[in-house]
């Protein structure tokens, strides 16, 4: 018996990292993604690739790597969920596509729904959190009454000294910013729909993250040069 | 309560390597003091984001022994004794920081106190920290239940107050005690273990080297004891791991033979997940223990030392947490049942064994779980 588990472990060290994963503390982020028909040719392109090179980019990272679970919910007319909570070294590659309107407040509420689920099973399972992230990328208004959404986002920002949510909201060209800035804090505005920079922004942020204590509030690093802060000094 | 017992105690609150590289202090603290046939120990844990956790943890401990001290007599009431112990040093926190200008909530910590004969607990707890204890007849119990705030995510402090404080005793026959802080716990009593096996969640190796110490005071004085067990603790990157596998093996051997012993110890060697995961603890960490040294514990079979099977362990959080990615629901079904026979565990690695050699080299298979080979 002690033999054949001996066999088992060898001496791969990153596989015994991997072991280790359940006492890691883990990052649940969403991301919540406008694929209306606004988003139609350029634009959903580049979102994509900028989606799948996040993958990539946080993967380098070997504490992000054990940490960072990522899901993906779209709005257009409906909501969807594109990926269930995966760790992101298994992220599939994605391809989506734009048409219809912007649900985007089924779409948080969906995305709200998400999170707090995923925080309730870590913790059920006994692995450490820290709070969850929503990542929201849009380039309209809403055609859906978002009012339930801002109060649930306002609500899990503010329980507790330091909330149990961190609701992002990238506008790209196009976006309503009032509708934004009622949503958030955290409202980044981008020059363009080329999403490259501000994916790599996030998956820089995520490497801060992983290897904060799951109490800490750690500074983020710059935005980049394509995105700034609205209203600023609030991130 | 029994005639005065011999007893081993040791106590170390340690800077966690997130304080060292901020520059920060341990915010925890511990006190162990003696009154008459018992001792009494605190420790207390400063919240990391209260500014004067470190102050607040102090006075928690100091007040709470030197109150208890104070005030024991034969006739006491040890639980009411305890729970005036707690409110004394909330109040004088209190004081603190009204008479510094600071709000209550800088001096955030966490109290544990445990008022022990060498068989007998009686304790207060408050926080996220744990007392764990061994039973003369060899099992490891958790004494006391984390007490976190909302989705698991905050600690409840001291100053919850007097309704949240749980005061109690332990009903069984205790040889030895230990308190602990979160980051202490989180390695010695790991939630994954309940996936594999009922009871508990203590992880037995780790268990058995602060609790079941009997096997290493008989060849060590009392202060290389206590040396190697915060040079363990400490646990810098250069430990010599064969240090702790030393001292874990006199204690095994005080329960097995010579040679199953051995060859546990070269399997928990392999897998070196005690040695590792105190390596990996960022928090600051404080352990406090009481050991009887009279009591003769009752041996356990071979079993309950042993390794846990990390792999069916994470192969069975896995598809709690990922069920999605794991196609063939039945692929772990058998390994994260309760403990098993013997007989049949060694025909279940057997099973597993061929699976795994079935694989590719990719640590990975189709499902998403996670396997090794040589």
């Amino acid at each position: 018996m002690l033999e054949l588990q001996q066999e088992r472990f060898g001496n791969d060290s990153s596989a015994k990292e991997e072991l280790s994963a359940p006492n890691e503390p883990h990052l649940a982020c969403v991301l919540l993604l406008d694929t209306s028909g606004s988003m139609a040719g350029a634009p959903i392109t580049s979102l994509n690739n900028a989606v799948n090179q996040f993958k990539e980019q946080v993967c380098k990272d070997p504490t992000s790597r054990k940490r960072i679970d990522i899901a993906i919910i779209e709005f257009n007319t409906d909501v969807k969920v594109v990926q269930e909570f995966t760790p992101i070294s298994k992220m599939e590659f994605v391809d989506l596509t734009a048409n219809g309107g912007t649900s985007m407040g089924k779409g948080i509420n969906a995305a709200i729904d998400k999170v707090i689920e995923r925080n309730q099973l870590y913790a059920k399972m006994g692995t450490p959190c820290y709070k969850p992230w929503i990542f929201m990328i849009t380039d309209g208004a809403p055609t859906d009454d978002i009012s339930s959404a801002r109060a649930r986002i306002a609500e899990r920002e503010s329980i507790g000294e330091v909330g149990k949510l961190k609701f992002w909201a990238v506008g790209v060209p196009g976006y309503d910013e009032d509708t934004l800035k009622s949503l958030s804090k955290r409202v980044i505005a981008l020059k363009g729909a080329d999403f490259t920079n501000i994916f790599d922004w996030l998956s820089k942020s995520m490497a801060i993250i992983s290897v904060s204590q799951v109490t800490d509030n750690p500074q983020l690093g710059k935005l980049p040069e394509d995105a700034r802060i609205i209203p600023p000094d609030l991130c | 309560m029994t005639e005065e017992a011999n007893i081993f105690a040791y106590g170390f609150s340690l800077q966690g390597k997130s304080h060292k590289a901020e520059n920060v202090c341990c915010q925890d603290s511990n006190k162990i003091t003696k009154v008459e046939n018992l001792y009494i120990v605190a420790v207390a844990d400063g919240v990391g984001s209260a500014a004067n956790s470190q102050r607040g943890s102090s006075i928690a401990v100091n007040v709470a022994t030197d109150y208890f001290s104070k005030n024991y007599s034969k006739k006491s009431d040890i639980r009411f004794l305890i729970k005036q112990s707690f409110a004394e040093a909330l109040n004088r926190i209190f004081e603190d920081a009204k008479n510094n200008n600071f709000s209550i909530e800088s001096y955030d910590t966490t109290l544990m106190m445990a008022v022990y004969d060498g068989q007998k607990m009686a304790f207060g707890h408050s926080g996220d920290g744990a007392i764990i204890g061994l039973t003369n007849s060899g099992d490891f119990i958790e004494i006391t239940s984390v007490q976190k705030g909302l989705e698991k995510e905050t600690v409840i402090p001291l100053r919850a107050g007097s309704n949240v404080w749980q005061i109690d005793t332990c009903d069984k026959n205790l040889a030895a005690i230990l308190l602990l802080t979160d980051g202490m716990l989180d390695i010695i009593c790991q939630p994954r273990l309940k996936l594999y096996k009922t009871g508990n969640s203590v992880y037995v190796p780790l268990a058995s080297y602060f609790l079941d110490l009997k096997g290493i005071c008989k060849n060590q004085t009392a202060a290389d004891v206590v040396k190697n067990i915060e040079e363990f603790v400490t646990a810098e990157k250069d430990y010599n791991k064969n240090t702790f596998y030393a001292c874990l093996s006199a204690i095994y051997k005080q329960h097995l033979s010579e040679e199953d012993a051995n060859q546990l110890i070269e399997e928990i060697k392999r897998s070196n997940v005690p040695v590792d995961s105190m390596q990996n603890v960022t928090d600051d960490k404080t352990v406090v223990g009481l050991i009887n040294t009279d009591i003769a514990i009752e041996n356990k079979s071979l079993g309950f030392y042993k390794d846990p099977d990390w792999l069916a362990i994470y192969n069975a959080w896995y598809k709690e947490l990922y069920p999605h990615l794991c196609r063939n629901k039945d692929a772990v079904s058998h390994e994260s049942s309760v403990e098993v026979s013997e007989n049949e565990e060694i025909k279940q690695m057997a099973r597993r064994d061929e699976e795994i050699k079935s694989e590719k080299a990719d640590n990975y298979n189709s499902e998403g779980y996670l396997f090794f080979e040589k």
